[in-house]
């Protein structure tokens, strides 16, 4: 050991020397300033390192002296007046990494500047791409690391739905998917990681197969406001992004754990992102989460059958030279999910029965278990994405996805034959496979202009085997987008536009022979939006847009009865695509103590596609069933999602949150069923001062009140609506720091007041009430060890 | 050089794990091209049939029959009767329940009378002058598969047959349990 040591103090010293005359020459060169000669001149070239090729408009800068000048389209300069001795020419262009060079005056040769491409500058555009736009705008709502702290252990939908016009659509306590301004299923997109999920999403009961510890940032774009990623945003996108591998050696690891009491569930998730100095251009990152939890209960008992259970894994590793990149992403997504016993009903005279309250499912007790009813869901994901910059601003992305999804639904009995019985196959198994290609181009001139122009290919096969509920299907999609962005100070523009073409290519067995039939639809769709800042209080936006949507094999095919609900579904294979105008304001106002916001909205769908009762009903060997059939009328869905935050004095605050919606259709003006009511949210937090490693510690409390949706279609309907309700919600959290790591904690606690209730979102609210008072205890753990 | 060895170790590790897991791919095994035969929801129920035997021997023996061999929607039933019986008599009835989308058709009554214990019919008459009782037993209840009709005076009117499913809550009575047959045969008593 002491040879280095000995190596180091040396080298120490020869720096501390050099330093030492450069100093005195400096000094020197000060002192005789006035004496010498000041009259030379230097010419330079500024290169790109890897190409060779000149740089144009480089600045290039002699500090010492405050001379400086720029390179022209040639990458050639030249500056004058310069005395004898040393000076430091500095060399910057954005983009590229500083450079400096000591040279000694007088020069006659060109001094050639090697300048090399900074990987972290397009890694800045990158996100950007990827992670749709750093800050809210007009029609984009952002849920940050901080947000996301206080929802960890809740699905990607729970977490969510304190986000302005962003709800759950419900299954029982265990299943929710996302519903944004009354819309949901095919409706809105989700991007996971990049890349655009695709699962069994046509389902109500088809909770988004997708990890949300994982994600760094949650994006949501409302209506057109997210065209980029695709025609059908009808009711808008959503983007799950993970944290950016990280590219400087290094080691981060984070810990999320969670406990809830109703239910007693645990959740543990880790992520590591290692990058090691030997092998700077490589990242890796490994994260996996486990979760479990049991019956939950309602204020008056536990649920039976309502536990759950999910493993999931995640695996990327980064690539990064200079002028490219390669990446590759591996996630894999499992669960079991009980589904409530007592849901599952045989023919409407037991649903009857249950709703009078006559035929209720003898009281259970807690347990773990998961029994039939259940699904188990596998989702799994390969992702390559390679980007190579082509110019100074301009970059080219190419992202290549498989994805695999299964879904087996298994049924509250088992079959009478015990030899079928015995294999305890799923009643119901559907897999579906997609793969998809992207290249997108994104070019950047200025500060004020970006053009992005891209396409896209999916390929997708579905099928299944059990029950019958939708065809097996091929899908064949393409598309090409173009998108410019301007932006000054002040005022921001976008515009993109797109066309697609859908193939959906249909199997069935009809009279013992395979049948096909292409359903193919194509259109284009295209959206704008404006934002512009009055002065620094007040900035106004404006979101509009078309978009379409093909229909899916189960608005075309589904012939078949739903246990859940009691009800017969049927598809129309005559129906078209569903094209959607949507229009949005937004009015933002901030000051020190203040920030509003208002949304309205206004969207009108042509040809709106839902399931309209109809008789007479169908006979079966279980009695008759009310039947339901997809039909298309035109809709308008209008509403307004408002936010108040105010600073009150002794470090307290105080958000208030609106989301309003009204749902009819066109012509007769008759409601819309299936639409959620009007939810007002309040909270007050008290913010107390750093006290020695605690950080940011706080108390929150806060009231939710959802209105009764009592705007709902006349006679189709078993039960009628819930009534309003109150939830009283609580937090207590603070973060901890200790040398190079930080510890989050929290505990909250939801339905503090234990209430009895039911939601109009949820498809169960027939047979049970909700949850009741839960807490959550939560810990977050991050480290990070640079070296 | 301890440090240097957990880099290098940490480095394997993440490779390792990178490349199992890439290379894990699940499949799907069937061809979207060639769906399934028939849509098949395991014992479907498509047939119940009544079968009437005059204990006395004077009158002939009847059948009323249900059947919709496509199963829940498609077609409508194909055959669904209504019950002739006579008055003043006494007759045994057997219920005989078919999945008829399978070929041979599939007897689910055996079934039924297999899982016995988890079985019970229950029948439900408006209007018609009849008495029903279940004879046969599982044991501890009934199950109904077996049952004497006995009618009175000539009438019109229903008789309601329910199968329930009552898997460890059966009770002896018709409460408990999912619904698996309900059908509301019409039913005629003459003289």
């Amino acid at each position: 050991m002491t040879p280095s040591l000995e190596y180091f103090k040396l080298k120490h010293h020869a720096q501390s020397a050099r330093f030492y005359v450069l100093m005195l020459i400096n000094v020197a060169f000060l002192i005789t300033k006035t004496s010498a000669q000041c009259d030379f001149q230097i010419n330079g070239i500024v290169e790109d390192a890897e190409t060779q090729l000149p740089v144009a408009y480089a600045m290039v800068e002699i500090k010492a002296l405050q001379l400086a000048t720029v390179a022209d389209s040639t990458g050639q300069y030249t500056l004058h007046g310069l005395c004898n001795g040393q000076v430091i020419i500095t060399c910057s262009r954005i983009g590229f990494i500083t450079e400096e060079v000591e040279i000694s005056i007088p020069s006659d040769s060109l001094i050639r500047h090697k300048i090399t491409f900074d990987p972290t500058f397009f890694s800045s555009v990158d996100i950007e791409s990827s992670k749709y736009r750093k800050e809210a705008g007009t029609g984009i709502s952002i849920l940050d690391k901080e947000n996301l702290l206080s929802t960890k252990g809740l699905s990607l939908s729970d977490q969510l739905e304190n986000v302005p016009g962003v709800y759950g659509l419900k299954t029982g306590t265990g299943i929710s998917k996302p519903v944004i301004h009354g819309l949901h299923s095919s409706r809105v997109l989700i991007y996971n990681n990049g890349i655009r999920h695709e699962g069994q999403q046509w389902g109500s009961e088809h909770a988004p197969e997708i990890d949300p510890n994982l994600a760094d940032q949650i994006s949501i774009a409302y209506g057109a406001a997210g065209l980029r990623y695709g025609h059908d945003v009808i009711g808008g996108v959503i983007l799950v992004e993970p944290a950016e591998i990280r590219r400087i050696p290094g080691i981060t690891a984070e810990l999320n754990t969670s406990g809830i009491s109703n239910g007693r569930g645990g959740m543990f998730s880790g992520e590591v992102q290692a990058n090691f100095k030997k092998l700077k251009s490589l990242g890796f990152m490994l994260q996996g989460t486990f979760q479990q939890n049991g019956n939950i209960q309602t204020p008056h008992q536990y649920l039976d059958n309502t536990g759950n259970r999910g493993l999931n894994y995640a695996t990327g590793i980064n690539f990064n030279k200079s002028r490219f990149g390669l990446h590759f992403f591996y996630s894999i997504y499992n669960a079991d999910i009980g589904i409530y016993s007592g849901s599952h009903t045989g023919n409407l005279t037991d649903l009857q029965h249950i709703i009078e309250g006559t035929n209720l499912p003898s009281t259970t007790n807690f347990s773990y278990h998961i029994g039939r009813p259940k699904q188990h869901i596998l989702h799994e994901l390969h992702k390559v994405r390679f980007h190579y910059v082509t110019g100074i601003n301009s970059k080219l992305e190419i992202l290549y996805a498989r994805q695999y999804n299964l879904r087996e639904e298994y049924d509250k009995h088992i079959p009478r034959n015990d030899s079928i019985a015995g294999l305890n196959n799923p009643e119901l198994k559907l897999e579906i496979t997609t793969h998809s290609g992207d290249v997108s181009w994104l070019i950047r001139r200025g500060s004020r202009h970006t053009f992005q122009t891209g396409a896209r290919g999916v390929y997708q096969a579905n099928t299944y085997e059990g029950r019958f509920v939708i065809p097996n299907y091929e899908r064949f999609s393409y598309g090409a987008f173009v998108l410019y962005e301007w932006q000054n100070k002040y005022t921001k523009i976008e515009s993109s536009a797109r066309y697609d073409i859908n193939d959906l290519m249909i199997y069935r067995v009809i009279n013992q022979s395979i049948t096909n039939k292409k359903h193919g639809t194509a259109n284009f769709a295209f959206a704008s939006t404006l934002d512009h800042k009055i002065n620094n209080i007040v900035q106004v936006g404006i979101s509009t847009g078309r978009t379409w949507r093909a229909m899916q094999a189960n608005e075309l095919y589904s012939n078949g009865l739903h246990h859940g609900a009691a009800s017969f579904e049927k598809g129309d294979s005559t129906l078209q695509q569903e094209i959607s105008w949507n229009l949005l304001g937004s009015l933002r106002l901030t000051t020190k103590r203040l920030r509003a916001e208002l949304n309205p909205y206004f969207q009108f769908i042509n040809e709106f596609t839902y399931l309209l009762p109809q008789t007479p009903p169908i006979l079966t060997i279980r009695g008759a069933f009310p039947v339901f059939v997809y039909t298309q009328k035109d809709a308008i869905l209008k509403g307004t999602d408002a936010m108040l935050n105010v600073k009150l004095p002794f470090e307290m605050e105080a958000r208030l949150n609106a989301s309003i919606l009204r749902a009819k259709n066109a012509k007769d003006k008759t409601f819309i069923s299936q639409m959620p009511g009007d939810r007002y949210q309040v909270s007050f937090i008290k913010h107390f001062s750093n006290l020695k490693k605690l950080t940011k510690p706080k108390i929150v409390v806060g009231g939710t009140y959802v209105n009764k949706q009592w705007r709902v279609a006349d006679n189709n309907d078993y039960l009628p609506p819930p009534n309003a309700y109150v939830l009283m919600q609580a937090e207590i959290s603070t973060g901890i720091q200790i040398k190079k790591s930080t510890l989050h904690i929290s505990l909250s606690a939801n339905n503090l007041l234990n209430e009895t209730y039911r939601d109009y979102m949820n498809r169960f609210r027939y047979f049970s009430d909700e949850a009741g008072r839960n807490f959550t205890l939560r810990i977050t753990y991050q480290i990070e060890n640079n070296r | 050089m301890m440090k240097k060895h957990h880099h290098q170790s940490a480095l394997l590790i993440l490779i390792f794990f990178f490349l199992t897991s890439i290379s894990a791919c699940h499949k799907d095994d069937e061809s979207p091209e060639t769906p399934q035969e028939t849509p098949n929801e395991e014992e479907v129920i498509t047939t119940c049939k009544l079968v009437f035997t005059d204990v006395s021997g004077t009158t002939i023996d009847t059948i009323a029959v249900y059947r919709d061999p496509d199963g829940d929607g498609g077609n409508a039933p194909v055959q669904f009767d209504t019950i002739h019986l006579h008055a003043s008599t006494t007759y045994t009835t057997e219920i005989i329940l078919l999945n008829e989308t399978v070929s041979p058709a599939d007897s689910i009554s055996n079934e039924v009378l297999e899982e016995s214990q988890d079985h019970l019919f229950c029948f439900h008459v408006v209007d018609a002058n009849v008495s029903i009782t279940r004879t046969d037993s599982d044991g501890t209840f009934e199950i109904g598969l077996q049952s004497e009709w006995i009618t009175t005076t000539a009438s019109t009117g229903t008789v309601t047959v329910t199968l329930k499913h009552q898997p460890g809550i059966k009770d002896g009575t018709c409460d408990p349990g999912d619904t698996d047959v309900e059908i509301q045969f019409p039913m005629v008593i003459v003289e």
